[in-house]
């Protein structure tokens, strides 16, 4: 099933969607904020196609939430839901902002109050931050400011920052040559007291992600690095010990604590050099002509790595700058196209060399979109194959998370 | 090639480093002629690219960003230039910036601001260098 694709006019240099509003970072550091559900809901669509319109843009937990199981497993219902989506293909849906807009902003269009143009974006328990050369920048978008984003920013931390991403109350930060750091975000402080307290790991990172309560940390030129953590009691820490406290959505709480790091020439052995990252049980590399792929359970200290498949790929499209692993498939960019090895069906290549991309796999209800931005547009694609797959089973994707999930409101 | 003040700003001293012409394999180097190099500075203090204590330079043949130098491990082809100066001195030197190993050879965002502002490199181009991702002409 191809995925459906939405198309807003415009130049754009970052986009972000959380809780119902969509924020796009302009070309001349602007930030409009746009009422995303109530944007979908006025698209033009026959009446039978307005669910699938809503689990593909605004609701994709209807299909991949724990009580949609029995409905997306039984034949004949998950039928019917995959032709509404093959319906909803062929619709041609172009939002041009300067129709929809206007009825659709929330609250006025602001100056960004961050360096502009930003490295990397992400939105967490009602703050956004944002890393750039000058380092790391926070401001409230809990709604209850003058602006969209809050004017009152936050500066923690001097040096360069490649990329971000917040999970298990704290901060991954990719900080190039300088390493990769966590910071813990339940004091509400950016600064970085003791900067040397927070490196996780040495090396040249570009990208970081979460694989449960551990971190990847991708590069470009070193080879990329896993920071295994592990959960312990609290008998087990020292006071000296860098440790950090996972919360469950039920709010009580363990601690975790690094256990070792784990270069990409250690976790594929037979596989080269290339390009590594990892997001919550699966781990890749890619190289000129494959993609190999292991299964990771931190909590399995037996078998905490399982290879799964290798692929042969066809020649990729230049050089491997960039990737990332969602629910409904790989993305990895290319210097000059966007792959996306979907956990169904053929490849697909978005050829062009984009502005920017993101995923939102710690989404609640957008898990399902991968962003693109080019010189005139933004590209928002819904991939809708995913709901009807094996979760257990399936190699190119994350596993659907289960009901446990530690995070920050 | 004689260092040269010849500017209508400030007359700058600009000094060919001999580190970043020598093939050695400790620093980038530079891999167009010194006379290029030269006019590489120049335009960019006269386009006031600079910040910090520190100019950045494109070598710019008709409107397009060229590569000017190498890396110091000969793997990657360079086209951001750096230009410092002694503190309290007007006298610079340059060498090819190499984004993806160096923090402070990637560019202010301020640079980057203006770069995207004068659509001198694409958004995408802009994109990579300043999170240190392998980026190509």
């Amino acid at each position: 099933m191809q995925p459906v694709k939405l198309t807003i006019l415009g130049k754009y240099w970052d986009s972000q969607i959380y809780a119902g509003k969509l924020y796009l970072f302009n070309l001349e550091g602007d930030i409009q904020t746009v009422r995303w559900d109530r944007l979908i809901e006025d698209v033009n669509v026959k009446g039978e196609l307005k669910l699938a319109l809503s689990c593909a843009f605004t609701q994709s937990s209807l299909l991949y939430g724990d009580g949609s199981q029995p409905f997306v497993s039984d034949i004949e219902i998950k039928e019917v839901i995959r032709k509404k989506f093959e319906l909803l293909l062929l619709e041609n849906i172009n939002i041009d902002q300067k129709i929809k807009f206007e009825n659709l902003n929330y609250k006025s269009k602001q100056q960004s109050p961050f360096p502009f143009p930003h490295t990397d974006s992400c939105i967490y328990g009602k703050k956004m931050f944002i890393g750039s050369r000058e380092g790391l920048f926070q401001a409230s978008c809990d709604g209850k400011t003058t602006y969209a984003v809050s004017t009152r920013v936050t500066k923690g931390w001097d040096s360069a920052i490649s990329s971000l991403s917040a999970s298990y109350r704290s901060l991954a930060i990719a900080a190039g040559p300088e390493g990769l750091f966590e910071k813990s975000l339940d004091d509400g402080s950016l600064s970085f007291a003791k900067k040397e307290s927070s490196l996780l790991m040495k090396g040249n990172f570009t990208s970081c992600n979460w694989l449960y309560y551990s971190i990847y940390g991708s590069s470009n030129v070193e080879g990329g690095k896993l920071a295994d953590f592990k959960q312990v009691d609290d008998e087990d820490i020292s006071e000296d010990e860098l440790f950090k406290t996972i919360y469950s959505s039920r709010g009580n709480s363990k601690k975790r604590k690094l256990n070792k790091v784990f270069t990409d020439k250690k976790l594929f052995l037979n596989s080269g050099s290339g390009y590594s990252w990892g997001n919550q049980d699966k781990i890749f590399i890619a190289n000129d002509n494959q993609i190999s792929i292991l299964k990771y359970k931190p909590w399995d200290h037996e078998n905490k790595f399982t290879a799964l498949n290798t692929l042969n790929l066809h020649a990729w499209k230049g050089q491997v700058i960039s990737a990332a692993t969602a629910l409904f498939g790989t993305v990895i960019e290319c210097e000059n196209a966007i792959v996306v090895l979907p956990t169904e069906g053929d490849p697909i290549t978005i050829p062009g060399e984009p502005i920017n991309w993101r995923i939102f796999t710690r989404s609640k209800n957008y898990e399902n979109q991968l962003h693109i931005i080019y010189d005139d547009r933004l590209e928002i694609y819904s991939f809708n194959h995913d709901y009807f797959v094996d979760q257990d089973e399936k190699v190119l994707g994350i596993r659907r998370p289960s009901t446990f999930r530690s995070r920050y409101r | 090639m004689p260092p040269t003040n010849d500017f209508n700003t400030d007359n700058p001293l600009y000094v060919i480093h001999p580190h970043h012409r020598n093939g050695m394999r400790t620093k980038s180097q530079w891999t167009i002629p010194q006379p290029e190099e030269m006019s590489c500075f120049s335009d960019s203090y006269l386009t006031i690219w600079r910040t910090h204590g520190a100019g950045w330079g494109l070598h710019v043949i008709n409107l397009t960003p060229n590569f000017l130098g190498i890396s110091k491990d000969q793997l990657r082809n360079l086209f951001i230039a750096k230009f410092v100066c002694k503190a309290g001195q007007q006298e610079w030197h340059g060498y090819p910036a190499d984004h993806q190993i160096h923090t402070q050879d990637r560019p202010t965002t301020e640079i980057l601001n203006s770069w995207l502002n004068s659509n001198i490199l694409p958004a995408a181009k802009i994109r990579k260098i300043s999170k240190g991702q392998p980026c190509s002409l």
